[in-house]
């Protein structure tokens, strides 16, 4: 994988980093070593230390020349008279580094070598570790991750009782599994759910009742299993407005398109996974969002009102809709 | 401009100004610095974007009145203690493991790579296990808790001041704790649901961090951010999404486990956390008891029916 597009100044910091780790190595730097640690090729590299040996090299003053370099046996020699120490980190770096740091460290392994390199950076930004930053990721999905990768490599069939948000249904499932995949720290399962006839993603937190079946899979996975969990396309379509307080929505589920009318409104269309789905949404924001548009397969401008109905039934039973009551 | 011009460009302006033993005016560093356009305001612009790509890269130019100009003249300059990355000291293995984490992480590309770069390190090339969201926001409060600067913020239609003490990524999002200067009291806030931006202040060491340790977040919706008095609330659930709420709340708050349905006890403190986190149980869950936030459950689907379109 190739970075796919740098920027002028990611291009700068990359050529300083090379140029710095190159001038550290004693016998000079194998033309083949920094390709493979900066992932360039050796065209490309020639061309990154040429750019270096143009900086001032017309300048009156020969002490403005920031570094010296030259190609000799396929090696790389620098010289820096000046940028001899890297700049220091900025804060999103230290933010990327101390989060990843932190997201694998073992607890109950402080000395280890990535325990020792998180209390080193901590002391260089000056905070303290596991209590300024703290980032717990489930690195395999549980027990049930553990399992149903297991029963992915023995090619098995799975099964597990599963609550599908989107049509508010609870059943048993049966299913090929292909792959696991993580999209917003959630553990996903893709694979060939039988009962549908057709692929689905399933998430690991709403299986209940998991096993490996004896029944080996029948449905092999096909060369790209889709990994996400998202499918924006085909999808029903919502547009709300949103009231200031409930404008998180726009960031952490999927939109369409998203407005701003005025200083209280933001417009947001919206792909829905299931009126089930939209339902809990709309009445967990209650005033917070109105309807603008709704398409017909989500049941219509009254959804959430119908929705209250069936709840408030469940409270007061002779005062809710007596359709919706159960 | 190409790319090839401004890197030069760049390159040569961090070099005059880096270690300059006084502030240099921009005027001498167009004479100085090769590739700037001839005519004065085209200048004019391109510095004022070269200083912008600078600041961006985090390079701390200094802007100061050069000692001795009458009138006073602005120039600039890059202090080699500000500029130069203090040397954490890793050993190999410490960068070793810092490299995979940031691999495994999804953090190996962008702040990551560059990050890793400085250090020494290679940032090899590896698909992620799990990614860790990071945006400018949060930066911004993660350089709030590390230099101790006040940040600003719009929260729940509310502006905060708050002296960022700790930030914690669970179950896919950030939360950020810290003492409110409005309310007076720690908060709990969740990075997702801040509106607008983060404003970081001046100046840096603005406030000291609490003595003892910033208890962990409690998660649970009924409580977090809480701001009400404490109520014990009895909630029943439909046996069938037994195992989600099980999930959920902490197994000493269960009451009754059976086919009858699941009946956990809480402590509310936040009800519209509460109430928020109920319905997206719809109708398969139901608060028994008390009253009061019986009556605060109702209030609120008659609301919503009332103001649906008819």
């Amino acid at each position: 994988m190739r970075a796919p597009r740098i920027t002028a100044t990611g291009r700068l910091q990359r050529l300083l980093a090379i140029l710095q780790w190159a001038a550290a190595q004693p016998d000079g730097a194998p033309v083949d070593a920094l390709c493979e640690r900066f992932h360039l090729r050796p065209a490309e590299l020639v061309k990154e230390l040429d750019l270096a040996n143009m900086i001032n090299a017309d300048s009156p003053f020969y002490d403005e020349m920031p570094f010296e370099v030259f190609v000799e046996d396929d090696r790389v020699f620098v010289r820096l008279f000046s940028f001899r120490r890297p700049m220091r980190l900025t804060p999103a770096e230290g933010l990327a580094l101390v989060a990843a740091a932190d997201s694998l460290v073992d607890d109950d392994d402080p000395d280890g070598p990535l325990g020792r390199a998180l209390a080193k950076l901590a002391t260089v930004f000056g905070i303290e570790p596991g209590q300024s930053i703290d980032v717990d990721l489930d690195p395999d999905g549980g027990e049930a991750g553990r399992r149903l990768r297991q029963a992915v490599a023995d090619d098995r069939q799975v099964s597990f009782v599963y609550w599908t948000y989107g049509r508010d249904a609870v059943a048993r499932r049966v299913v090929d599994p292909w792959d696991l995949f993580n999209e917003n720290a959630t553990w996903y399962l893709a694979g060939w759910a039988h009962d549908a006839g057709a692929a689905r993603n399933f998430r690991l937190d709403r299986m209940q009742d998991l096993a490996v079946e004896d029944t080996p899979r029948t449905q092999p996975a096909p060369e790209a299993v889709e990994r996400s969990a998202r499918s924006v396309d085909e999808a029903p379509q919502v547009v709300l407005d949103l009231a200031p307080w409930a404008w998180w929505v726009a960031e952490v589920h999927p939109v369409v398109s998203a407005e701003q009318i005025d200083d209280q409104r933001l417009r947001v269309t919206m792909a829905v996974a299931g009126a089930s789905w939209l339902e809990r949404l709309l009445l967990r924001l209650g005033p917070g969002a109105t309807v603008v548009e709704i398409d017909d397969d989500l049941g219509g401008p009254d959804l959430a009102a119908r929705a209250a109905a069936r709840v408030l039934a469940v409270y007061q039973p002779a005062a809710g809709d007596p359709e919706a009551a159960r | 401009m190409a790319s090839v011009e401004k890197i030069e460009r760049l390159l040569s302006l961090m070099n005059a100004l880096l270690g300059a033993p006084r502030a240099i005016s921009a005027d001498e560093l167009r004479g100085r610095v090769p590739g700037y356009p001839d005519e004065d305001a085209s200048f004019k612009r391109a510095f004022e974007r070269d200083k912008d790509e600078l600041r961006d890269m985090g390079v701390p130019l200094l802007v100061e009145t050069i000692a001795g100009s009458d009138p006073p003249l602005l120039g600039y300059r890059i202090r080699t203690q500000d500029y130069e990355l203090r040397d954490p000291g890793l050993e190999p293995d410490e960068l070793e493991a810092l490299n995979l984490a940031a691999a495994a992480t999804g953090l190996a590309g962008g702040a990551g790579q560059h990050a890793l770069f400085k250090l020494g390190g290679s940032a090899p090339v590896a698909s992620p296990q799990a990614e860790v969201p990071v945006d400018p926001d949060l930066v911004s409060a993660f350089a709030g808790v590390a230099e101790r600067r006040v940040i600003r913020f719009r929260y729940h239609d509310t502006d905060r001041e708050v002296h960022p003490y700790r930030l914690e990524f669970v179950r896919g999002r950030w939360y950020l704790n810290g003492f409110d200067r409005v309310r007076g009291d720690d908060r709990w806030f969740r990075m997702g649901r801040i509106q607008g931006a983060i404003e970081l202040t001046d100046p840096a060491g603005a406030f000291e961090r609490p003595e003892e340790a910033v208890p962990g977040l409690q998660l649970d919706p009924w409580a977090l951010g809480g701001q009400s008095d404490a109520v014990t609330a009895e909630v029943w659930f439909d046996h069938e999404v037994a195992h989600s709420v099980r999930a959920e709340v902490p197994g000493s708050a269960i009451r009754a486990d059976d086919a009858d349905g699941l009946v956990v006890e809480l402590t509310v403190t936040n009800r519209d956390g509460f109430r928020s986190w109920l319905l997206t149980y719809l109708d398969r869950a139901e608060v028994r008891a008390p009253q009061e936030l019986r009556d605060d459950l109702v209030r609120w689907l008659r609301e919503v029916i009332d103001g649906a379109p008819s």
